[in-house]
């Protein structure tokens, strides 16, 4: 895109922003991540002593687990509901949208406290389970059921959002196309909605995934102490056991597994056919 | 061809089955109150290119869609041959769709998007690298097969999607305004390409536009459509020289549309600025005079010749042809003539010399 230099100044005031709340502290923890064990500055000691701590390693992969089940779930309920969304019309349209971005606007602490009771002990869903005659319904809160289940709740609609105008770019014209030539609707899924929408999926999952890094929230209320995910940990380290250091090692190797789940997009998105 | 089994697994009235030509009956189609087919029957013949011709809301692209399968008629039938198909949805009706926009798969390349049908038929590789090959040929775009949609120009873009809808072999072809989407020169050249292709290939083909002039390239017979009703059915040729209604003959060229008088049942006479003028061959019934412009002919003013005289109010040269408005009386008269003999100016009294024939049209 080619920009007229005499408006750049038009960003300096974003740009002061950005220094001020994203590379200043980000730079600061990268930098800070660098003290070794005995304080010398810089050294690599941190990195290598939480890489090869089985528990660290574990409360690494299962972030990453509990992520790639968050997106994969998300992705299963998002792309009917887009779909449906795209389709609809009028009323239906706007009651949809609603009822998508709703969630969006009640803050995320309240709607995390919200599972917290209907998972509880003794609350609706253990209420409903014995009523049906389960005298023993399994514990549900403080699991990585209750965690994953919060995540969800919190990121499908930015799946949806992201799908939805992918969907609603299929020309409903290949459809007919499609049946014409004898193609069911499974058929036409696979071969036309599913590759035509590839780009949309891939941004809706890595955004997705790369939130659900950072979950700090859902972790914290609904997996209790007995569920450590990488955000969790970064805080206890930091504001628990206010070991600096630690907490920032912890907060960059978190930021570099995005990183690269993000850095995949563009290779992941790419469609040989939309290149001329 | 000789795949018929398995053609037939997937779609119950495959193409390869015995199809006879194509017959609608008493197709009737409303959106609520508002009528989009009043009645409209009518059948074609085997390998025939019929072209439904009228103007938007005329109720054309409704014939098409319930032809297609798109869309159940209120009542009537429609036969492929002596089958009846009206229940039959599109993905089993075997038919072929070229849309205006081409609906072109555009993550499939040219050869994926023709092979996409005879896949869905579970036809063997070989025989689907054979069909595609064939038709590839035919429609001389084998150095794109490779090629995405969108590096295609839309005259190639319209021949893939012909090529997809024809490589099925199907019961009837159906063309939804197939040109609207290309500049008028090359939608001219494409007309021609495809009646040749067409020629050649001799499906059932029904073609959807509002241009007389497409209508006239690529109809082995025009049905005018007007207001949900079929006005009326013929060549091109019959159309132009003897339409039998006030729409078709204003529809379809130029008309100079006259009152008639005379015997009620074979009118004799038409008035033209207060004169009566005799008609020597009254053609059709009706209660109007249809004369093309280019039949009528001017002289230089002739006591002794026509009765009818006017003067040329304008002239207008373009290029193979002038066109005149010539006033007699308070009425007006448009006249073609070719344009190398003589002119008349604006000003010029003229007598005017009408056909012998002239149809009527209601």
């Amino acid at each position: 895109m080619r920009v007229n230099r005499r408006q750049l100044w038009l960003v300096v005031p974003a740009a002061i922003v950005m220094i001020a709340v994203f590379v200043f502290p980000v730079g600061t923890i990268m930098l800070q991540s660098l003290t070794g064990e005995a304080g010398n500055w810089p050294s690599i000691d941190r990195f290598v002593t939480l890489l090869s701590d089985p528990f660290i390693q574990g409360v690494f992969l299962r972030t990453i687990m509990l992520g790639l089940i968050c997106t994969a779930i998300c992705l299963i309920i998002g792309l009917p509901l887009a779909s449906a969304y795209v389709r609809a019309t009028g009323f239906w349209k706007t009651a949809i949208l609603f009822s998508v971005i709703a969630p969006l606007l009640i803050n995320h602490v309240v709607r995390t406290y919200g599972w917290s009771v209907i998972l509880a002990k003794s609350g609706v869903i253990d209420q409903i389970l014995r009523a049906i005659g389960i005298s023993e319904p399994p514990t549900l809160i403080y699991t990585d059921f209750a965690v994953v289940v919060g995540m969800v709740n919190v990121f499908t609609p930015f799946m949806v959002l992201t799908l939805a105008p992918a969907l609603s770019r299929i020309d409903y014209r290949l459809y007919s196309a499609a049946s014409s030539l004898g193609a069911g609707q499974l058929r036409q899924f696979r071969t036309l909605t599913l590759p035509l929408i590839r780009p949309g999926i891939v941004v809706g999952c890595v955004l997705v995934f790369s939130l659900s890094q950072g979950a700090f929230i859902a972790p914290l209320m609904l997996g209790g102490s007995g569920v450590q995910l990488t955000a969790t940990l970064v805080y206890t380290d930091a504001m628990v056991l206010y070991n600096w250091p630690q907490a920032t090692a912890v907060a960059v190797i978190l930021l570099i597994v995005v990183l690269l789940v993000v850095s995949f997009q563009s290779t992941l998105a790419r469609t040989k056919w939309s290149e001329k | 061809m000789s795949r018929v089994t398995s053609q037939q697994l997937d779609s119950p009235v495959g193409a390869d089955a015995e199809a006879a030509g194509l017959t609608a009956e008493g197709l009737a189609k409303s959106y609520g109150d508002v009528v989009a087919i009043r009645e409209i029957s009518v059948s074609m013949s085997n390998g025939e290119t019929l072209v439904l011709l009228g103007p938007s809301g005329s109720g054309k692209t409704t014939l098409l869609r319930i032809i297609a399968g798109l869309e159940r008629p209120d009542s009537g039938r429609v036969l492929f041959g002596s089958r009846d198909v009206t229940a039959i949805p599109l993905r089993h009706r075997g038919v072929g769709m070229v849309f205006q926009s081409y609906a072109l798969f555009p993550h499939m390349t040219v050869r994926e998007n023709i092979a996409y049908g005879l896949q869905t038929r579970k036809w063997s590789k070989t025989d689907i690298a054979e069909a595609v090959e064939t038709i590839l040929q035919l429609v001389d775009l084998k150095t794109k097969e490779d090629s995405w949609p969108g590096q295609l120009s839309g005259g190639q873009q319209q021949r893939v999607a012909l090529a997809r809808a024809l490589v099925i072999n199907p019961a009837v072809l159906l063309l939804d305004e197939p040109f609207g989407a290309l500049d008028l020169r090359l939608r001219q050249r494409m007309q021609f390409e495809m009646r040749d292709l067409l020629n050649r290939i001799r499906p059932n083909a029904i073609h959807v536009t509002h241009d007389q002039e497409e209508a006239m390239v690529m109809g082995d017979r025009i049905a005018v459509i007007n207001a949900g009703a079929i006005e009326q059915i013929g060549t091109a040729t019959e159309l132009y020289d003897s339409p039998t209604t006030h729409f078709v003959a204003s529809f379809l060229g130029e008309a100079n549309l006259l009152p008639a008088t005379g015997e009620q049942a074979t009118p004799d006479r038409l008035t033209i600025g207060g004169i009566a003028v005799a008609v020597t061959k009254p053609v059709g019934f009706g209660t109007t005079f249809c004369i093309r412009p280019e039949r009528i002919t001017l002289d230089a003013p002739d006591p002794a010749g026509s009765p009818l005289t006017g003067s040329v109010v304008s002239a207008t040269f373009l290029g193979g042809e002038i066109e005149y408005d010539v006033a007699c009386g308070a009425d007006h008269l448009r006249v073609r003539t070719p344009s190398p003999v003589t002119r008349y100016q604006v000003g010029d009294t003229v007598s005017v010399q009408l056909p012998s024939e002239i149809p009527l049209v209601r």
